[in-house]
């Protein structure tokens, strides 16, 4: 798994807004689930 | 996850967590089950790829086991799906990354009913900074 990889990309939050998954983590640490599915 | 969010916060830890299907459907997950946390999706794979979760072949997603007694499991204890998205034989994983680009702990798992134990994704967080 390549984080800064990770890090770079961006993905839409649940309103659409876009997310840059490395700024959740620049300052703490974060717990990152893959869902299987919502709910 | 959720029934331990305070404690996490508390911890000054964030939980993400990533699907797919649509932001429609992301919205009713955050809204349906009260979520706390920002829900992203990820609906072309590209985070998936990046985190190298895997994927289950259709015959073994339907003829697991492990995978039948789980969804019995979830079943029994209420929960439904509301939406499988694009990619229903993706499963899941766990990571806990940061600060900075820093992978502390993750699991990929296994089957659809494997997930990682939540007392090794919190014994994997830093300890809190000391005032």
């Amino acid at each position: 798994m390549d984080v800064r990889q990770l890090a770079d990309l961006e993905l839409p939050d649940s309103t659409g807004a876009p997310r840059r998954l490395g700024d959740f983590w620049a300052e703490r640490p974060v717990i990152l689930v893959f869902l299987r599915h919502f709910g | 996850m959720r029934g331990r969010y305070d404690e996490i916060a508390r911890r000054g830890a964030e939980v993400v967590a990533i699907g797919t299907g649509s932001v429609r459907h992301a919205a009713a997950f955050v809204a349906d089950e009260q979520v706390p946390f920002p829900v992203l999706v990820d609906d072309d794979a590209r985070a998936a790829k990046a985190a190298s979760v895997r994927r289950i072949g259709f015959f073994r997603l339907l003829t697991d086991r492990r995978s039948r007694a789980g969804a019995k499991r979830a079943r029994a204890a209420g929960h439904r799906t509301h939406k499988a998205g694009r990619r229903v034989n993706q499963l899941g994983a766990t990571f806990v990354i940061g600060p900075g680009d820093v992978l502390r702990y993750e699991h990929l798992d296994e089957h659809s009913a494997d997930h990682a134990s939540l007392e090794d994704v919190l014994a994997a967080l830093p300890a809190p900074a000391a005032d």
